[in-house]
């Protein structure tokens, strides 16, 4: 038994690991809001700072604030108020080491326990007159400071993703799953063309159709995804109408194949639009989506799986769930071919019996 | 040879013209929904800008170009299958079929074209450029659409069949016609922003491949 379907003991294991893995790993500390979001320069600040995941009583956290690539200013006193909340003193310079008025500026937390944590672009900061020569030096007097680093096993922690990080596990793997099982069915429709097996016919129609339920728990997943990091259920980015697009297609392979009623008829139809489906799929969900911008990775100029959108830990437990839910797929696939193949045995039988 | 083809797809165009536009009547109702598509449209949005125009052309083209297109395989696959089948090349068929549809929508997009520019005028337009994208982006359509036809054609139900099988596939080319359109009418031009156009040759060329591959598979009977 575990001889033939080695690779459904693998699609198990794989999955069982992504779901303990995935949802119980937890996320790297962050900052989840500062307070207050405005200051003047020249004027005290005392911001407080709410993390995530953070043990601020512990590991005597410094606080910076950052200003472009190279201006960085430690604060004067550092006060932890529980794990998750620290009051930071600051005594801003009278001006900022740039041309403009206003300026947006990162807090950065540092500590022994935690590591370094950031958010970027949180605290607008202003000033009345410009003098950037003067502002340079005050802002690099204390000059750059060294950060901790933890190297233990954590997912990272992203402003608007927060928790939700975890769904690329399944909403990215089960869109994989799905264009594993579309070219597989391609490569059964073409061998309908070819041969003319029914068999084949079959095989890529049951494809499709798991293709087609993931598809649907992909928009799913995306959609929810979308609610909680974009406020929205559905936006008009060109990667989400596309990806809808690409399900009417499949859909419409479906009611293609309801209405053949003849057998030999319907397989070659079905083959032929198969074929012509899985082609338009290519520029419809990878080509057209890189031509615009788009809030996907991976579109609109920015990488799919760079140093930006994909963190090593992150890898660890993607690429297996990428393999488990495309084996999953194939597993699903041909428990409906079976279940078809023994429908139609059946329905040979009786009219034999009844002809 | 050639010669001997060039004269039967003369023939089976001629067919096709012919029993399309057997009486005067029939242009001049082709004329009239036209024209009152484009009056209707305009009476209801009373806004002249280039991109409500833009919009209603390519709107009022999608729905003249589906119902041109889901019954070009209408008869010669159902009262003459026999002469589809045995005198002549399914391929030859196919591939009149695609000219007819071709120079057919080709003049109903200009014929819509010349309605819109008379009822609602849009300003300065590079007709040029736009008998460009409509050549391209109509050989694209009578490709796809005279091969879903096909399909379509082989049952019971195919008005409802085409549009599902047609919509989904046709709706990205119908996207990059609008905005290749758009930048026509805002003086950018086929080329001065030709990614869209790019596009829509692409989906052409890719479109032409494939059903000239899969064709000869689905025609056997």
């Amino acid at each position: 038994m575990l001889g033939i379907s080695w690779w459904k003991w693998i699609s198990v294991f794989l999955l069982i690991y992504v779901l303990t893995r995935g949802l119980l790993v937890p996320l790297k500390p962050g900052i989840l809001d500062v307070s207050p979001g405005r200051i003047q320069s020249g004027d005290s600040l005392e911001l407080t700072v709410y993390g995530y995941n953070s043990f601020y009583t512990k590991g005597s956290p410094r606080v910076y604030l950052k200003l472009a690539d190279s201006f960085i200013l430690p604060s004067l006193e550092v006060i932890p108020e529980e794990d998750t909340k620290l009051r930071a003193v600051f005594l801003l310079p009278e001006f900022l080491p740039v041309k403009q008025k206003l300026v947006q500026a990162s807090i950065i937390v540092d500590s022994e326990s935690d590591g370094s944590s950031v958010i970027p672009s949180k605290l607008i900061i202003s000033q009345d007159s410009v003098n950037q020569v003067l502002g340079a030096e005050l802002w690099s007097q204390s000059g750059v400071p060294v950060f901790h680093y933890k190297s233990n096993f954590k997912f990272p922690y992203r402003n608007i993703l927060y928790e939700t990080i975890r769904n690329t596990f399944f909403h990215v793997a089960i869109w994989f799953g799905m264009f594993a099982l579309m070219f597989g069915s391609l490569f059964y429709s073409i061998k309908v063309l070819r041969y003319g097996r029914a068999e084949d016919d079959l095989k890529a129609y049951s494809q499709v159709y798991v293709a087609v339920l993931f598809g649907m728990m992909g928009l799913l997943t995306g959609s929810l995804w979308a609610r909680f990091t974009w406020d929205t259920w559905w936006t008009n980015d060109i990667k989400l109408n596309m990806a809808a697009l690409s399900m009417l297609i499949y859909v419409a392979y479906l009611i293609l194949r309801f209405n053949v009623e003849d057998r030999d008829r319907r397989a070659r139809i079905s083959a032929a639009y198969n074929i012509f489906a899985v082609v338009a799929i290519i520029p419809l969900i990878f080509v057209l989506p890189r031509l615009t911008d788009s809030l996907h990775p991976g579109n609109g100029g920015n990488p799919a799986f760079g140093g930006e959108d994909m963190d090593n830990a992150l890898r660890v437990v993607f690429y297996p769930a990428v393999l488990g839910f495309i084996l999953l797929g194939f597993w699903l696939s041909d428990l409906k071919y079976r279940v078809m193949y023994l429908q139609d045995q059946k329905a040979g039988q009786e009219d034999n019996l009844n002809p | 040879m050639p010669t001997k083809m060039v004269s039967k797809i003369v023939i089976l165009l001629k067919k096709d013209f012919l029993k399309e536009f057997r009486s005067f009547h029939q242009l001049g109702a082709v004329l009239a929904f036209l024209t009152g598509a484009a009056y209707l449209v305009y009476f209801f949005s009373r806004k002249d800008g280039p991109e409500e125009w833009n919009l209603l052309y390519w709107i009022v083209f999608l729905f003249v170009s589906f119902f041109t297109g889901y019954r070009v395989f209408e008869e010669d696959l159902g009262r003459y299958k026999a002469l589809s089948h045995q005198l002549y090349d399914p391929f030859l068929i196919y591939l009149v079929k695609n000219l007819f549809l071709f120079i057919l929508l080709n003049v109903l997009s200009f014929l819509l074209f010349f309605v819109f520019l008379i009822l609602m005028p849009p300003g300065n337009v590079n007709c040029f450029d736009w008998l460009g994208l409509m050549l391209l982006f109509n050989a694209a359509v009578s490709v796809i659409f005279s091969f879903n036809s096909i399909l379509s054609s082989q049952v019971s139900n195919q008005t409802l069949l085409f549009t599902v099988l047609v919509l989904p596939l046709v709706f990205p080319l119908f996207g990059a016609g609008y905005l290749t359109g758009l930048a026509i009418l805002n003086g950018t031009g086929v080329f001065g922003d030709a990614s869209q156009f790019r596009i829509i040759f692409g989906i052409t060329l890719f479109a032409i491949a494939l059903v000239f591959l899969i064709l000869p598979f689905i025609w056997k009977n």
